[in-house]
């Protein structure tokens, strides 16, 4: 019963974190100098202009194209198609449903964000822990001088060093370019996964992921030296638990909540980086969508992919909600009795 | 069901008692100085037996406690003297080779129940865990055996509460499942480390009645540590009482309390709740403060606080000596119920002041 109510409270914060998502996007793309009939049709003359932008629903009110945008029915209520109605606009330049373009390069994003995360948080841990359990020594003020070295380094330079050195110059890995992973043909069944997938991403993943490392390494480090001055972990010792046992049987767990909720939230900044670091691959994923709709002042398309991001995050963020939940069996009782 | 006992790691020496510290220090090095936690204790321990250790807050109870088990970290800690269990010299091992017997010949049972267990690990878990780990034998019969524990520190319906997390137990509950961890090995030596000092009154005594049962059960010997003397008196054998990280005086439980000779010990006893005092009644609590254990006084430890502090007790430290029965040691220049004592005693009162305060004001 709590646990619905709680999905309930949940789905209400949705919704309203969407509106206002919506709401700021479609007016922050609106300030972008420039507009699209200009882009689309840069010789012709100003009444073509005119009746294109008509066309794209361009004349209307800021408002009014907003209400439309949401598709809410206001007054006329037949043929109103928006989010709402799960439509996600179309390209003005080209009349394509931006849902179509969002299933090929969804996928592409979310593995490399994915992978990401995953590299981020399998050498954070480790060295959190180590470093925890090494703290004040020699061993922790390295790996922490280390982290800190990449944390200053940012990512685009690093993928642009990676790309040079690595691709370029050495030729171990392709500089640019994408073949489909295991998710993209769950958007697309016309795609077909291919070992070479993961070659493309080494790279781009490394330039996303090692900034993240000293972040989490630290959160986790602190965390886990309050844990281990705890009793129960003087009591697994004292119950002759091997040490790399007690490291991470005992202490990791209890000391995993805050490294969990950043990295949730981190996943707004990894978002961020994937735009610099697909355009920067040639990755034909959404920072790269992003990144050529801005050039374009596609703002129908441009508010879509910042919607359904938008959307993912703030789902990914109750996600986390939830797996405090299996991390702490004393929030179970805490969250249901709320 | 019959427990299974860990194999001794090493040959006991034949004759020799269970526990042997001699000469035992532990300090620690701090920014402020080296702080003399446990400074040169010596005890012996035979298998069965309980000793109480008694002291104030900051007494170097738990630190003497996890000196002897070899808990404590190795950063920052130096230890110094001999600790033999069962024969065997433990100072020089390793911690990886103490994991042996931590645990499996020696268990620790901590003060407070409420953060001694591990909260986001079920019950049954935390106690196969060591099971699993010091005796060869596979899940089912390490929870039959968690099973067995927790029925014999009598856990209502232990089946169901090895699933259980310990925020779902009452505190005295969770201590019965902090000495069912303890035995899970059977050691023969459990530090009791205040075992009893978080819990109700009521359940108290329930808790301390239940270590006796386990220890009769198991030949176990026990080391008692708390900071109220009416605790060990009806279950100690011999009860050391510390001060200031030493032993001030040790003796068989009955001559500690008809033969008392250390003015601390003294002052302990008569903090004693007493049954025909009313329960609100307060307990006399010794004025003034331990010392200062990075700097502590030339003299005896306790001048300052001494009702019988005379001006020798400032310059010279006084030595554990002998008293008249078997196994009684103290430290003290002027014992209670002594012609010096009471002379000392008789003459601070007459002068409405001890050597101590007058020393006590520079201090
Ligand atoms: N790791 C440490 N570093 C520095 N000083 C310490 C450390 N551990 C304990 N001490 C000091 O050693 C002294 C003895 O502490 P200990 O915890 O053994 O006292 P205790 O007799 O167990 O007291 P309590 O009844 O409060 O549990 C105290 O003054 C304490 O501040
Ligand atoms: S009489 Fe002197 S030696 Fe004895 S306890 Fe008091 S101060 Fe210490
Ligand atoms: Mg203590």
């Amino acid at each position: 019963m709590a646990a619905l109510r709680l999905i309930a409270r949940r789905f209400l914060q949705l919704a309203i974190v969407l509106l206002l998502v919506t709401f700021f996007t479609f007016s922050l793309v609106r300030l972008l100098p420039g507009d699209p009939a200009k882009t689309i049709i840069p010789f012709g003359s100003d009444q073509q202009r005119a009746a294109l932008a008509k066309d794209l629903g361009l004349d209307k009110p800021f408002l009014q194209q907003y209400v439309n945008y949401l598709g809410i029915p206001v007054i006329k209520s037949e043929g109103t198609t928006g989010l709402l109605q799960g439509n996600l606009g179309r390209k003005y330049a080209t009349n394509q449903p931006v849902g179509e373009l969002i299933k090929q390069s969804l996928p592409v994003s979310i593995q490399l964000v994915i992978y990401a995360q995953l590299v981020a948080l399998a050498l954070a841990i480790p060295l959190g822990v180590l470093t925890a359990y090494r703290a004040g020594t020699r061993t922790d003020r390295a790996v922490n001088t280390t982290a800190f070295g990449f944390l200053a380094l940012p990512n685009f330079v690093l993928a642009l060093l990676l790309s040079y050195v690595i691709g370029a110059r050495l030729k171990w890995l392709p500089t640019a370019g994408y073949e489909p992973g295991w998710l993209d043909p769950l958007f697309d069944s016309a795609r077909t996964p291919s070992v070479e997938h993961l070659k493309y991403m080494v790279l781009p993943v490394i330039a996303l992921a090692v900034g993240q490392v000293a972040i989490y390494m630290r959160l986790l480090r602190s965390d886990m030296i309050a844990t281990l001055q705890e009793n129960f972990i003087t009591m697994a010792k004292a119950k002759g638990v091997p040490n790399r046992r007690i490291l991470f049987r005992h202490a990791l767990r209890p000391s995993s909540l805050t490294l969990l909720t950043v990295a949730g939230l981190n996943v707004g900044t990894l978002i961020g980086g994937a735009i610099v670091v697909e355009v920067i691959f040639g990755i034909p994923g959404m920072g790269t969508q992003i990144a050529t709709a801005i050039a374009a002042r596609e703002y129908v398309e441009l508010q879509s992919y910042i919607f359904v991001l938008a959307f993912i995050f703030v789902l990914i963020n109750f996600a986390v909600d939830f797996c405090y939940i299996l991390l702490d069996p004393r929030i179970r009782r805490a969250r249901a009795d709320a | 069901m019959t427990v299974p006992v860990a194999e001794p790691t090493a040959e006991p020496a034949p004759g020799a008692p269970l526990l042997e510290v001699t000469d035992l220090t532990t300090h620690f090095e701090t920014p402020g100085g080296i702080v003399r936690a446990v400074d040169g204790v010596s005890l012996t321990l035979e298998r069965g037996k309980t000793l109480g250790i008694v002291g104030e807050s900051g007494s170097g109870k738990t630190v003497l406690s996890r000196s002897i088990m070899g808990l404590l970290p190795k950063r920052g800690t130096i230890r110094g003297g001999s600790v033999r269990f069962d024969g065997v010299e433990l100072m020089t091992r390793s911690p990886k080779e103490m994991r042996d017997f931590w645990g499996a010949r020696m268990a620790m049972i901590f003060q407070d129940p409420m953060t001694s267990l591990n909260p986001v690990m079920k019950i049954g878990k935390q106690i196969t865990e060591s099971i699993r780990h010091h005796l060869d034998v596979d899940r089912d019969y390490a929870t039959e055996l968690a099973v067995t524990l927790l029925r014999s520190v009598r856990i209502p319906e232990p089946e169901r509460r090895l699933r259980d997390y310990p925020h779902q137990l009452s505190g005295g509950m969770r201590q019965r499942v902090c000495i069912a961890v303890a035995m899970a090995c059977g050691p023969a030596l459990l530090f009791a480390d205040e075992p009893t000092t978080a819990l109700d009154v009521t359940v108290q005594a329930q808790v301390l009645d239940l270590m006796a049962a386990q220890q009769r059960e198991r030949f176990m010997a026990i080391v008692l540590i708390t900071h109220d003397l009416g605790v060990v008196a009806g279950r100690a054998d011999e009860i050391a009482v510390m001060y200031a990280g030493r032993i001030v005086e040790k003796a068989p439980t009955s001559v500690l309390f008809t033969q008392t000779r250390m003015p601390y010990t003294k002052a302990l006893l008569s903090s004693i709740p007493k049954l025909e005092h009313p329960s609100h009644s307060r307990l006399a609590t010794i004025p003034g403060r331990p010392p200062n254990l990075v700097a502590p006084p030339a003299g005896c430890k306790f001048a300052p606080r001494c009702a019988q502090a005379q001006p020798r007790c400032l310059e010279e430290d006084p030595p554990l000596v002998p008293g008249s029965a078997p196994g009684h040691e103290y430290r003290c220049w002027f014992p209670v119920g002594t012609p010096e004592g009471d002379d000392a005693l008789a003459r601070n009162r007459a002068a409405g002041k001890t050597a101590g305060t007058t020393a006590g004001g520079a201090a």
